[in-house]
């Protein structure tokens, strides 16, 4: 096997007393997509927070191709660069069109000139179907379509992993399919993907492997088939008989 | 019965009004005759009751003089002139100082904490102590140095005094303009890269801004009377013009007329930011 592109290693985080994530230690292979799923509260958010260095770890080692990031002191910003991050709450600029929403961390952060970003935002726009939404604020776009733009924004900075917290959790049932989608292409280009979500039925079709967390644990870690059909831990059964159970209901 | 109400009702909204803009049609104008009726009560009330109090010709005479307004009105006006220039003299002097003091109150590296002291103890003091005492200690006490003309001017340190009490104020209103901004934006910013400065120039900056400038207009019209203060150390601005044709008249229609001028140019001023803030609640609640 190749060298991962990401590893954690004995990642631990703590806030005050709260330790959230506890020892936990995953290797992800290039063009791989994890899904990390787990109750609310469980540590997937933060997880994915340490590891776009958002929040310091306190222990342990992320490294990315190799490379040990998580040095205290180490400047985040070129990791950043690499790996892009996407919210459930999208966080869209309320005060920057999706264009200048999307521009912005190309030119300050790679100097690209505004003509140069501009092209190859549009060519993403159109790709992901907002091509008439660049000069549109976000407060004029559907849940769904400010999602896409704040993963285009993302992807704008040409990352070499997306790391997407519950893209889908704020969005109206309708709109979910269209986020999915955007994903599946992402898998589709080869991009190393970790995603934390609540949608089981997309994680079992998209995911290589499956991470489930459980009170800041990294309990089990599986294919989608084994995760969802024998999983080895009761705690993972109990988990996933709640949440099937609530998805066959809708 | 119902079949009456019905026909009645369907042919009353001529021109294609819906059944409730007619009547909202017609509660408003009830409303605005009612309101338009008390006011003139009031205002009759007065006109009659006023006149009855024992001192009022006196008051009319020494207040409500036409000619004396008459004749020191257009000098007046021309003294006002002077407030506005150094009212626009010190606004953008006191927005950028306020933004960087706003900013040096934010910083949080170690080695910069001399700045955020800095900043901390500027705003404390500035803002308790009254802004007369400031224009007092200052606009007297630099020229008591020594210094030579012109840079002994009031002009000068009264201005820099009104700069340094009302930066005071307005750092205040940008940190918590900036201190409002959520956390989720700075997430995002930083996960794109983007460095500290950046992130506050293009992302946490222009937000805060655009939240406090209601507040920020407000202050501007406090400003604006204010610098009515420095007539105490020297500028014959409108407020000492006034009391300068006070003494000459021996009647206090100047400080009428002085009052009239200040609310022709705040009161518009005023409406303006309530107008703002209530433009900003029906976007946010959108
Ligand atoms: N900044 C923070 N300060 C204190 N506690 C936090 C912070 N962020 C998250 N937590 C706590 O850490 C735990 C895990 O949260 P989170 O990572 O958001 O879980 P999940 O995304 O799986 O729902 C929760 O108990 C949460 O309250
Ligand atoms: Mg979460």
């Amino acid at each position: 096997m190749s060298m991962p592109k990401l590893s954690l290693r004995g990642v631990k985080k703590s806030f005050g007393p709260l330790e959230v994530c506890k020892n936990i230690s995953i290797d992800i292979q290039p063009s791989e997509l994890i899904c990390l799923i787990g109750g609310s509260g469980s540590g997937k958010s933060t997880l994915l927070r340490c590891i776009n260095l958002l929040d310091p770890i306190d222990d342990g080692e992320i490294l990315l191709d190799g490379v040990d990031i998580s040095l205290p002191g180490y400047d985040p910003n070129p990791v950043r660069r690499k790996i892009g991050m996407v919210f459930q709450s999208f966080n869209l600029f309320p005060h920057m069109t999706v264009l200048e929403n999307i521009k912005l961390a190309p030119m300050k952060v790679k100097g690209m000139s505004s003509a140069e970003i501009t092209s190859q935002a549009q060519e993403l726009l159109e790709r992901f179907g907002l091509s008439d939404k660049a000069d549109v604020y976000p407060d004029r776009l559907s849940g769904g379509q400010q999602q896409r733009a704040a993963i285009v924004r993302a992807l704008a900075m040409e990352p070499e992993i997306m790391l997407l917290d519950e893209v889908t959790s704020a969005l109206d049932p309708e709109l979910v399919g269209e986020v999915l989608d955007v994903i599946r292409q992402l898998k589709t280009q080869g991009m190393t993907l970790m995603l934390a979500t609540h949608e089981m039925s997309f994680a079992r079709e998209v995911a290589d492997r499956v991470c489930f967390l459980d009170d800041g644990k990294l309990l089990e870690i599986a294919p989608p088939e084994k995760m969802f059909t024998a999983p080895e831990h009761a705690r993972t059964r109990q988990f996933l008989q709640r949440v099937l159970h609530r998805e066959r209901l809708q | 019965m119902s079949t009456d109400t019905n026909t009645a009702r369907g042919k009353s909204p001529a021109r294609g009004l819906t059944r409730r803009q007619v009547y909202e049609r017609k509660a408003k104008q009830k409303s605005l005759i009612i309101a338009a009726v008390s006011l003139a009560a009031v205002v009759i009330l007065i006109y009659i009751i006023v006149p009855l109090a024992p001192g009022w010709e006196g008051v009319k005479r020494s207040f409500f003089n036409w000619a004396v307004l008459t004749k020191t009105f257009p000098k007046m006006l021309s003294a006002f002139v002077l407030d506005l220039q150094l009212f626009f003299i010190a606004a953008p002097l006191i927005f950028a100082l306020a933004l960087i003091i706003a900013l040096m109150r934010n910083v949080t590296s170690a080695a910069l904490y001399p700045l955020r002291l800095f900043a901390i103890v500027y705003i404390d003091v500035l803002r308790s102590i009254p802004v007369i005492l400031t224009i007092y200690l200052i606009g007297f006490g630099i020229p008591g140095l020594g210094l030579l003309p012109p840079y002994n001017s009031p002009y000068i340190w009264g201005t820099v005094a009104l700069v340094l009490a009302y930066s005071a104020y307005i750092a205040e209103v940008f940190r918590t303009g900036i201190e409002s901004i959520h956390e989720s934006q700075r997430s995002a910013a930083r996960s794109l890269g983007l460095s500290e400065t950046s992130m506050m120039r293009y992302v946490v900056l222009p937000q805060a801004i655009r939240r406090v400038v209601p507040t920020l207009v407000n202050f501007l019209v406090a400003l604006l009377k204010d610098v009515a203060l420095l007539s105490f150390i020297g500028p014959v601005e409108l407020l000492r013009q006034a009391g300068v044709y006070k003494s000459l008249f021996a009647n206090f229609t100047p400080y009428v007329g002085a009052a009239l001028i200040f609310l022709c140019a705040t009161i518009p001023a005023i409406r303006f930011a309530d107008y703002l803030m209530a433009k900003q609640n029906a976007e946010r609640s959108r």
